[in-house]
């Protein structure tokens, strides 16, 4: 078992990889009473098309999501029964890049980690209760189309996208849902579901070496077979939009606007750290502490708070604002000349990196956040970045003016619903 | 962890020392009766406190002292409890080993925005003051275009449309409309002057040191001496209200209402929450969920809340229109099946409300929640309600059972 410290704070998480390749990531802490354990898959909703030894599968639109909530079924009852049994609380989510099955307990630590590892890793799919699953899934999916927020972005995302899966919903559409068969989560579960494509996490009140212990014997028994990891096909994404402006109807009292941008990624300079300075860059020029939203604000061009975002995906790196507002065409060019003329001041950057120290030392209070940091860790780069401390430390006015200088609003969206 | 009161002659401070948490938390409470006017004074008050005062002028100015004090967060929230507003205005900070600031600094960064209120000539600050108002509006417009939230505030509405829980909680738009800097400084001052106040902070301090700091910056000069009202009276049982709101491009919402016969301080505290858990709100297991979704694939979610000081347990699920009758009919079966559960069921149930409140034990938000609670009389300690939780028998959650009436039935969508 490796032990990797944090730089600066004595914090440690502790590494195990097991002979199945699963991979346990460990930070105990016997201050708190609860822990919480993630079973994580690194695959999620994007993954359509993909290949093993030359053969190539087609997943359709909402497959993966529709296989996490089929996961929990069992021979008899569902796993819901056995953790309810053990007071704990269960439950699972799907992201377009991954997908976690949570437990969040505070006794039996043994039997939650046995009847969690078991249950995904023994599927059980029965033809009647995979098309039983459809119509939940359905008046899933109808609740967040009612639902402005998400339906902003889900509008956002099949105008941002073209060939890039993003488009689609992580729950697909319910005429995907009607076409998703028992053998196509079968298929799905078999190429990405393999123990050397997952990872667990552990936070909170137990005994790492405990867990440990029940780990392997849970795989005391279990048959190393080769894993070919699937070949995930992603066709390469233009720098451009499929359509550039929506709008929509909803009747509601102040237009919201989802506007966004497009950046070619290869315009960056490849660096691990590039999201970090641009959560920075947009903390600095548009959070409650800059100029920006202050003016925004105090000429009542938005009404509620400015919300921004951004992402490194495959091909290209998005930066989006959503805001409500009667101005659309004055907040976006107010927008857009900040984003193209950005000035950052040493006592800006200092301000800002002491508050990112501050939320990272705070993550470690809480079992959920600090399990949620490793897991981010583990899907960006596959290792826990132990010197994040330093990494703050560290951030540069020259870098973050490099990193400027490539930002354009030449190709966005403008999604609006009213 | 150890909990201390210290009497000031204007207000209280409760203390608990622990070092368990990388962060520590001041808060003010204040109690006022409530009325739907003062919610709304309230709502723009907190905002305003929150966001400058005297010495950091703007919004701006207030969030780079928050950042420069290490990612402090400022809070203001109301929460009414039967008839009572009580406010919290506090910080939450990370454990001062970890920087090169004082707790002097942060004490005094409260008390600051609480008694150096943004005033000029008797005044708030006419700009600010629109710009509170206005996101107050857009909180209350979220809400009414959030088809759940319509729902159930629609719901409460028709139900009885006086009672503070019809009310949204960020407030009237046309009360908050009628605000001016003026009225709003009078109102400041009166809050001041006749809410009752009590201070609570969690961490690892001298807390005697604390208590010296704290009364040095405190300038309360009032005693409250009214009498807070923590439950609405109950609704008398009555022919359910049925009721149809057509809205177009939204599935069904559906909302039940039930109230409920008298019931002990002990069906109260112990047996209706252990009720809720096993009816409607426990996890992906409660008996509607199983029912409605789990058997009959009638929806995605389901949830029932125990509205405790309000007296009414409300649920809402979102289903397609051709399913409301075969739902409310469900709902119907799976209240009347309360009467008959076994033990297991309330064993699994003790077990989750267990695991929840030892969640409370790793919050500090909720801790001090907690020890508030049992200052008002509400809630024993959380050692205490674990024990008693455990010997809650299934004949108490029959004969609660039997004490709850549906009074309405509200659905809004498929126009």
């Amino acid at each position: 078992m490796k032990a990797i410290k944090y730089n600066k704070i004595p914090e440690k998480v502790y590494y195990e990889k097991l002979k199945s390749g699963l991979e346990v990531y460990m930070y105990p802490n016997k201050k708190v009473r609860n822990f919480y354990i993630t079973y994580n898959i690194k695959a999620g909703s994007t993954i359509l098309d993909y290949q093993i030894d030359k053969k190539k599968y087609k997943l359709k639109p909402g497959t993966m999501h529709f296989l996490e909530h089929k996961m929990f079924e069992e021979e008899k009852g569902t796993a819901f029964d056995y953790f309810a049994k053990l007071g704990s609380s269960v439950n699972a989510y799907t992201t377009s890049d991954n997908t976690t099955y949570e437990v969040i307990s505070n006794n039996h630590f043994k039997e939650n980690l046995e009847i969690l590892y078991n249950f995904i890793s023994n599927p059980v799919f029965k033809e009647t209760s995979v098309n039983k699953e459809k119509d939940i899934i359905k008046e899933e999916i109808e609740m967040y189309e009612n639902d402005i927020d998400s339906k902003i972005i889900f509008e956002t995302e099949k105008m941002l996208n073209i060939n890039d899966n993003h488009k689609h919903k992580v729950s697909g559409e319910t005429e995907d849902i009607k076409k998703i068969t028992k053998d196509d989560l079968y298929n799905a579960y078999d190429a990405f579901y393999n123990k050397e494509n997952s990872f667990i996490v552990i936070t909170g009140n137990f005994n790492y070496l405990e867990a440990i212990g029940i780990l392997k014997e849970l795989e005391r028994d279990y048959k190393v077979k080769p894993y070919t990891k699937p070949i995930t096909k992603k066709e390469k994404e233009p720098i451009k939009v499929k359509e550039e402006r929506k709008v929509l109807t909803k009747n509601i009292s102040t237009p919201k606007i989802m506007l966004t941008y497009k950046l070619d990624k290869n315009k960056f300079k490849a660096d691990n750290n590039l999201n970090i300075y641009l959560d920075a860059i947009l903390d600095i020029n548009f959070s409650d502490t800059s100029d920006f939203l202050e003016l925004i604000t105090n000429e009542n061009l938005i009404v509620g708070d400015l919300n921004y975002n951004t992402e490194i995906r495959d091909n290209y790196i998005y930066i989006s604002f959503t805001f409500d507002t009667f101005y659309e065409n004055e907040v976006i060019e107010l927008i857009e000349n900040k984003l193209n003329n950005i000035v950052i001041k040493k006592e800006d950057l200092n301000m800002i990196k002491r508050g990112y120290k501050a939320d990272f030392i705070r993550s470690f209070d809480d079992i959920i956040a600090i399990n949620e940091n490793i897991a981010n860790d583990i899907y960006a780069s596959g290792e826990i970045k132990s010197n994040i401390y330093d990494i703050y430390d560290k951030l540069t006015i020259n870098k973050i003016n490099e990193i400027t200088k490539k930002i354009n609003t030449k190709v966005k969206t403008i999604c609006v619903i009213n | 962890m150890k909990e201390q009161t210290f009497k000031n002659d204007t207000y209280n401070l409760y203390t608990i020392k622990t070092g368990k948490f990388k962060t520590g938390l001041l808060e003010v409470e204040f109690y006022i009766p409530y009325t739907e006017v003062r919610e709304s004074y309230i709502s723009l008050l907190i905002n305003m406190l929150t966001s400058e005062n005297k010495i950091y002028k703007t919004s701006k100015e207030l969030n780079k002292k928050l950042k420069n004090l290490y990612n402090a967060n400022i809070y203001g929230e109301t929460n009414r409890v039967g008839e009572t507003l009580i406010t919290s205005i506090g910080i939450e900070f990370i454990d001062l080993k970890y920087t090169d600031i004082k707790i002097e600094d942060i004490i005094k960064f409260l008390m600051d925005s609480i008694f150096k209120p943004n005033i000029k000539n008797d005044e708030f600050n006419e700009e600010s003051l629109l710009n509170n108002k206005n996101k107050l509006k857009q909180d209350i417009n979220d809400l009414i275009e959030s088809p759940k939230e319509e729902s159930i505030y629609r719901a409460l509405n028709i139900l009885d449309k006086d009672k503070p829980f019809s009310k949204i909680a960020s407030g009237n738009i046309n009360i908050l409309d009628s605000i001016t800097p003026k009225k709003l400084y009078e109102f400041y001052n009166w809050f001041i002057q006749h809410s009752k106040k009590d201070i609570y902070i969690i961490g690892d301090f001298d807390m005697e040191k604390i208590n010296t700091i704290i009364s040095r910056q405190v300038k309360f000069n009032s005693i409250s001496t009214t009498d807070y009202k923590f439950y609405l009276d109950y609704i008398p049982f009555k022919k359910v209200i049925k009721t149809h709101i057509p809205k177009e491009n939204v599935e069904t919402n559906l909302v039940l209402i039930y109230t409920f016969k008298f019931l002990s301080d002990y069906e109260e505290e112990y047996v209706f929450p252990l009720f809720n858990l096993i009816f409607g709100s426990g996890s992906l297991n409660s008996k509607l969920y199983n029912t409605l979704r789990t058997e009959n694939n009638l929806c995605y979610n389901v949830s029932s809340i125990y509205q405790r000081y309000d007296r009414l347990l409300i649920v809402h699920t979102q289903i397609d229109k051709n399913s409301k009758d075969l739902t409310i009919k469900l709902c119907k079966k799976v209240l009347l099946e309360m009467q008959k559960i076994s033990d297991k069921e309330l064993e699994d149930a003790k077990k989750m409300i267990i695991m929840s409140l030892n969640l409370t034990l790793d919050n500090e938000e909720r801790l001090i929640d907690n020890y508030c609670f049992k200052n008002m009389g509400l809630l024993d300690n959380l050692e205490k309600r674990i024990e008693i939780f455990k010997k809650v028998d299934t004949k108490d959650i029959v004969a609660l059972a039997k004490k709850i009436k549906l009074i309405s039935i509200t659905s809004l969508g498929d126009k």
